[in-house]
């Protein structure tokens, strides 16, 4: 079922999936951490288009709208965390323990 | 049916938006809810007694646990919205928020009992959708106070949350595909309806990835640990009313997914594999919160830990399986939300009244606010599994089925960590509520709305403890028949 083209897809959207949750460990600013969920969201969508021609319409609508709102939401996050902390280093987010 | 119960919640944030006064707000907020509350209890009465409703082509469902959840759902928020009235008016009228924070305040909350319904009513895998709409609308009530902790609590909790519900959607690919393979590529491949009817055709090797995706991703949301680190944070540093929706109906939607993949998963693997799974993680979670219990200084992250507890003890009444096993975790899942939400609310009058999260900071509640601390002893009495109340009953009937199914081992360390757990929430909560109240402390209760709200939930707990009715136990054997 899988052709040759797809198989080399799926393999690359799990390295994308792992570089994004590599960019999420490695870097501090808050924005690269946004960024990373980005990357791997890409690559589960060009997993789920190399294994099944992509989901039902509606399903991919739905997704495609979350994320939207979750990148609106996180960008809300960035901005408070800024003016809270004066910089959006994650390394401040550090108080909240045990 | 469903079509209104989605909308009443939606309707009523809006409307929640364009009002002008406290009063105003207060009013259509608790309308609202008792709106909400009027039509889930007539679904769930209409499911009871004419089994599955399928509407909007397919896209939306309700079967016996679809039903179970929305009754979870909407009796919690609905209390909690009485409670809401207490809470918040206190807040303002010590100018702690305004009324423009209150609105939307109210606004959010009704959005966030949206989402959750529509996690129990959609008929389709695209219920990942619907839970990554409760993460986003949580966030945003997490970060109300807008001070440091609660900045970093809500930016933890997206991360995290989001990080693992990416690879729930992997696990819902995974499941789609191995369902394309039977069904084919149509509309219908991902919903229940249809899945559950060939779930058995799936290949196994692909539905054990499946599932370990699934595990880990609606994993973090319920808090199964080791991902459970964002919970204490998020429930510590949002408004107390949200904590209880948070730890009473949030998990249990996360919950629900897992449990959904599990009765997909399972009649493709085969039990073993999938049971295997849930008793490590059921454990884990056990085990990781019995030192952070004991050695706690914060009484509202103590309650968060016991959420980890519950998700756990949850998560291995599915592991353990058979009718027993099943029909205590869903049961527990109801009595959980239950007493969760009561404790959320008696420490929630102890906050508004002493100031302070710091247990060694609290003392003689009893004294200071009686019936509280009464609730509050019977609150921490009940959640610790102690009989005759509701929580002593569905443990029972895990251990029970731990015991029947063969699980020696496991049972036999469920039993000690909830022992520890037991001694540890005693030893922070005698502290709080016996000895004498520091001075400066004027004795009262907080507000009549918030004392409403509890004697609800002590109902719940007492009279599910003592006598189940006979409909609720057939809702339940319905709902395992549904599982199984």
């Amino acid at each position: 079922m899988i052709s040759e083209l797809s198989s080399f897809a799926l393999s690359a959207s799990m390295s994308l999936v792992s570089i994004g949750l590599f960019i999420m460990i490695s870097r501090k600013k808050a924005i690269m951490q946004m960024l990373g969920i980005l990357i791997m969201e890409n690559g589960l969508f060009l997993g789920a288009i190399s294994l099944t021609n992509g989901m039902p319409l509606l399903v991919e609508l739905g997704i495609f709208f979350d994320v939207l709102i979750a990148v609106l939401i996180m960008g809300i996050l960035i901005f408070r965390i800024n003016k809270t902390f004066e910089s959006i280093d994650t390394d401040m987010l550090k108080n909240l323990i045990g | 049916m469903i079509e209104y119960l989605l909308l009443t919640p939606i309707i009523t944030g809006i409307l929640c938006y364009f009002t002008r006064s406290r009063k105003q707000v207060e009013t259509i907020s608790i309308l609202g809810s008792v709106i909400t509350l009027i039509l889930g209890l007539s679904l769930v009465l209409d499911v009871y007694r004419n089994g599955t409703i399928v509407t909007w082509q397919n896209a939306l469902f309700a079967d016996a646990f679809s039903a179970y959840l929305v009754l979870i759902v909407s009796i919690i928020s609905f209390v909690s919205s009485i409670y809401s009235i207490g809470y918040m008016g206190h807040e303002i009228e010590h100018n702690v928020i305004d009324l423009r924070k209150l609105k939307i305040y109210f606004v959010l909350f009704h959005f966030f009992v949206f989402t959750m319904l529509l996690v129990g009513v959609t008929n389709n895998l695209g219920l990942w959708i619907a839970i990554e709409m409760t993460t986003l609308v949580s966030a945003l009530l997490i970060i109300f106070y807008s001070n440091k902790a609660s900045v970093e609590a809500a930016w933890k909790y997206v991360i995290i949350s989001t990080v693992g519900i990416t690879f729930a959607l992997f696990g819902t690919i995974l499941t789609y595909y191995a369902a394309v393979k039977i069904l084919g590529e149509t509309g219908d491949a991902l919903n229940w309806t249809s899945l559950i009817a060939v779930a058995g055709q799936f290949d196994p090797m692909i539905m054990k990835l499946a599932f370990i995706f699934i595990l880990i991703g609606y994993g973090t949301k319920a808090g199964l640990a080791p991902m459970h680190t964002w919970l204490p944070d998020a429930y510590s540093e949002s408004p107390t009313p949200v904590g209880a929706l948070l730890s009473g109906t949030l998990v249990n939607c996360a919950m629900y997914g897992i449990i959904r993949f599990y009765s997909i998963a399972t009649k493709s693997t085969g039990p073993e594999f999938t049971s295997n799974l849930l008793i490590i993680f059921g454990l884990m979670s056990l085990g990781i919160a019995v030192p952070f219990i004991i050695l706690q200084e914060d009484y509202k992250r103590l309650l968060a830990y016991s959420s980890v507890e519950h998700m756990g003890i949850i998560a291995l009444g599915i592991g353990f399986g058979g009718v027993y096993g099943i029909f205590g975790a869903i049961l527990h899942m109801f009595n959980h939300a239950m007493t969760k939400s009561l404790m959320f609310f008696s420490v929630g009058n102890v906050l508004l009244k002493y100031g302070t999260k710091e247990i060694d900071k609290v003392s003689g509640i009893v004294k200071t606010m009686p019936v509280t601390g009464a609730i509050l002893l019977i609150g921490a009495l009940a959640i610790t599994g102690s009989p005759p109340f509701s929580i002593f009953i569905s443990e029972f009937t895990i251990l029970s089925a731990g015991f029947l199914g063969g699980h020696i081992i496991a049972s036999v360390l469920f039993l000690l960590f909830i022992i520890m757990i037991f001694a540890g929430f005693f030893y922070n909560l005698t502290k709080m509520t016996f000895g004498n109240p520091k001075p400066g402390i004027t004795p009262g209760e907080v507000s009549r709305w918030t004392l409403g709200a509890m004697m609800i939930l002590v109902v719940f707990v007492i009279i599910l403890g003592v006598y189940i009715p006979h409909d609720f136990i057939e809702m339940i054997n319905r709902v395992v028949k549904v599982v199984m």
